[in-house]
């Protein structure tokens, strides 16, 4: 015991040891400003030239490695059509037009790490993610993530080995909890219970999401084919997206409350849009839900299935329009024949990611008192009152513990007739701490987790990477963007279908097969190494998949942050020309495209990156206690299994900073 | 417990729903005609020509009919990469129009007939079949 705190101790500070140093000498990392054209006589030494070819929708070479301090100028040449170049952390935004050769400099880079050179001219549908890398090196940025990445590792582990934190995660105690409609100052809380148990609550915020998604299928079907001037994807796929993701970790579900693809069959279901009339039998052809899909399998393989076209998804408006204009009409299909949400809760692919980080989130519906609940013969919560419809995600909602299926609807709050519902704000994490085995391990929850903790850091290096070829084969090799009148200009090459099934095996491979695996492996080695008798292998890689929801969630939430914070002015044009046609409504439309903190995205993806592994190593303790009921049979396994959270740590710092 | 609907009167808060499905449904058909309000703030600009490459359509429209001596203005816009419009005849050439982008151009033909329209930037393995028409008459 004490040799493994003092190995665990040496790493820290070891690891610690390497980042201080080299960040007490690093240069600070500033946005820096530069013009284009520096007078040459300035410059001492003769700046090298770097050549670079810029196509439909890379840049060649890849990768270009600079020294510190060096003076480098970019002779930048189009292949094909007119490009622009922008350079993370410079004021430079040049076009590059046609067959001709562009010299962008002399550039100083004086801070070490990476940057992105990006695409500053729309060339085509994939032009928000043609990248190149240029790696200023020495590259000690990378050397100090890498230490506090292992130091993060290393140090959690000490921490949950003490004991300290038996009931706390990361320091926040377990049990604190905080009731909005009990705890909070008496007007707070009227208001709140007021807003909560308001019959129109629902339907006012499903109102607007119904006119936007009017407007997403105008501009889908005959707006401007370009994705980014399109609204279809420029707010779906840069701000709603990376809202959501925000919103799971503060909000839980509250989309699934606001969204309004199954608002028209949950509506004719009930015959009202606010108001409650019949509450027991709700207009629908009754069937029941088939047993064999009353699982996540659906959720989670519709998820991979969308990974598989996402390259065409957020850049082609058609198939964006014609996704959610299908998803309506199944959703109220499944409405109309089996009455409820199940299409929310077994078919909608963002339902499943939704609801699988969920979990993590610090706001639940939870009932204050079971006990009450458990006295109670009405069952209002079920079955409905005058003043709301019973649980429509069929939970229920006096012995809910977990957020995965709730929908934040809020008519339990509004049905409770003792009014023991309510909203409560606490920890990450808590509802993962408490799983063990009492709670039966599910397969399909779990590879829910898999998939999506393999996807993030992966979207991470073929979105924002520079590798061409990656982004081609799920691109099917299609130049064209297509809005429905234009559907057939994607129609790809055989060659092209080929590459995108290549694609499609290499993502399924990695979220099926690859990652699942080795989180077997150093799941039956946890095992090995603390000796459990009791608990099958099989319990174990189950058990544990489940502290992987708040760490994929940190990885999704920094991926999302890249993804705004460079490409904020296309969402916001959109508003202004919804159809790219232009329009300028709100005066927003010639907002110019321009990255924020580009150069030190990588800076503020490291510490939620590093709060999800923590996360990720304390949860799994907590789990391995309430497994193995032994604190160092649970401190050795998740030793263990903190070696692989280390390892898709550093992956990810691999990809965003080396 | 007992039946299948609580005593709740079948027209409680009836006129409520009347507004929510009057509000829901002027929602979705202001949306409806959201395509149709085409030309919102460009009234003053003259005519509009879309440019598109040569796959999703070209010029669009790809033929403008103006009379000798009179002036007209065209807003031509760039939709998808970057274009430029062309008439090697009259000599025009508003060079290169980035992608969501205007420029604004007057016109005044002196002599009647018909001009090709091309455009002069590269934007698709198409660009060379880009043609449009100016119709000039008298």
């Amino acid at each position: 015991m004490r040799l493994r705190v003092a190995i665990l101790l040496a790493i820290t500070i070891l690891s610690f040891g390497i980042a201080i140093p080299i960040v007490a000498q690093t240069p600070y990392p500033v946005a820096q400003v530069q013009a284009t054209h520096i007078d040459s006589s300035e410059v001492g030494e003769t700046p090298r030239v770097i050549e670079l070819k810029a196509f439909q929708f890379g840049f060649e070479p890849e990768r270009i490695s600079v020294g510190v301090g060096e003076s480098v100028i970019f002779r930048v040449e189009s292949l094909d059509v007119t490009h622009g170049v922008y350079i993370d952390g410079f004021d430079i935004f040049v076009e590059v037009p046609p067959r001709q050769t562009v010299d962008i400099g002399p550039i100083k880079f004086d801070v070490p790490g990476k940057y992105k050179i990006r695409c500053a001219t729309t060339c085509g549908p994939l032009h928000p993610f043609m990248v190149a890398d240029v790696v200023v090196e020495p590259n000690q940025p990378l050397y100090i993530f890498t230490g506090l990445t292992i130091a993060a590792s290393t140090a959690t582990l000490l921490y949950v080995g003490s004991g300290v934190g038996r009931r706390k995660i990361l320091g926040i105690p377990i049990d604190g909890e905080i009731d909005l409609l009990g705890n909070l100052p008496g007007s707070i809380r009227y208001l709140l219970k007021r807003i909560l148990q308001w019959r129109g609550l629902q339907f006012i915020l499903i109102l607007p999401n119904i006119f936007v998604f009017m407007v997403i299928f105008a501009a889908a079907f005959v707006g401007n084919p370009m994705g980014n001037l399109n609204f279809s994807i420029a707010v779906v796929w840069i701000l709603w997206f990376a809202a959501v993701e925000f919103m799971i970790l503060f909000a839980s579900r509250l989309w699934c409350a606001m969204c309004p693809i199954p608002a028209f069959g949950e509506w004719l279901n009930r015959m009202r849009l606010s108001t409650v009339w019949s509450i027991r039998k709700l207009v629908s052809l009754n069937k029941s839900w088939p047993i064999r899909l009353d699982n996540m399998w659906i959720l989670a393989l519709g998820f991979l299935g969308i990974s598989l076209i996402v390259p065409w998804l957020v850049t082609r408006p058609v198939v964006s329009g014609l996704l959610f204009l299908i998803l309506i009409i199944v959703a109220f299909v499944i409405h109309l024949v089996y009455g409820g949400r199940y299409f929310c809760l077994n078919i909608c692919p963002a339902s499943g990611y939704i609801g699988h980080h969920s979990v993590a989130s610090i706001l639940a519906i939870r009932p204050r008192d079971e006990s009450i609940c458990e006295r109670h013969v009405g069952k209002e919560c079920i079955r409905g009152s005058p003043s709301g419809y019973g649980c429509p995600w069929k939970r229920y909602p006096g012995g809910l513990k977990c957020n995965t299926y709730c929908g934040l609807c809020t008519e339990c709050l509004k049905s409770c007739p003792l009014e023991n519902m309510t909203v409560k704000l606490r920890m990450i994490g808590k509802d993962i701490a408490e799983v063990g085995v009492k709670l039966k391990p599910r397969a399909d929850e779990a590879w829910m987790g898999f998939i999506r903790l393999a996807l993030a850091p992966f979207y991470m290096l073929v979105f924002f990477g520079p590798f061409f070829w990656i982004k081609d084969w799920g691109n099917m090799g299609v130049n064209f963007g297509a809005n429905l009148l234009t559907v057939h200009l994607l129609m790809p090459t055989s060659a092209g279908f080929t590459n995108w099934l290549m694609w499609a095996a290499i993502v399924s491979s990695t979220t099926l097969v690859i990652f699942p695996g080795a989180f077997f492996i150093f799941s039956w080695l946890a095992r090995r190494a603390a000796d459990i008798k009791d608990v099958s292998s099989k319990d174990v890689f189950l058990g544990f998949s489940n502290a992987l929801t708040p760490y994929a969630l940190m990885l999704w939430v920094s991926f999302a942050f890249s993804l705004v914070a460079i490409n904020w002015a296309y969402p916001l044009r959109a508003f202004s020309d919804p159809l790219g046609w232009g329009w300028d409504l709100v005066g927003t439309s010639h907002i110019k495209w321009n990255p924020l903190l580009a150069d030190l995205i990588p800076y503020i993806q490291l510490p939620i990156v590093l709060f999800g592994l923590a996360l990720a190593v304390d949860l799994t303790y907590k789990i391995g206690i309430n497994m193995f009921k032994e604190h160092r049979k649970a401190i050795k396994a998740t030793s263990i299994m903190s070696i692989l959270y280390a390892a898709v740590a550093l992956s990810f710092m691999l990809i965003i900073m080396g | 417990m007992s039946g299948d609907k609580w005593d709740v009167p079948r027209h409680q808060g009836i006129q409520l729903e009347i507004v929510a499905l009057a509000i829901v449904g002027i929602t979705i058909m202001a949306s409806v005609n959201i395509p149709f309000a085409n030309n919102l703030n460009l009234a003053d600009e003259g005519l509009i020509v879309r440019i598109y490459i040569h796959e999703s359509g070209g010029f669009q429209p790809d033929a403008i009919l103006v009379k000798v001596g009179e002036t007209t203005k065209l807003t031509l816009m760039a939709m998808d990469v970057t274009h430029s419009f062309v008439i090697p005849e009259l000599g025009i050439d508003t060079g290169p129009i980035k992608a969501g982008h205007t420029e604004v151009i007057e016109l005044t033909p002196k002599e009647a007939g018909t001009f090709t329209i091309y455009c002069g930037v590269l934007c698709s393995p198409e660009h060379h079949l880009m043609k449009g028409k100016l119709v000039v008459t008298r």
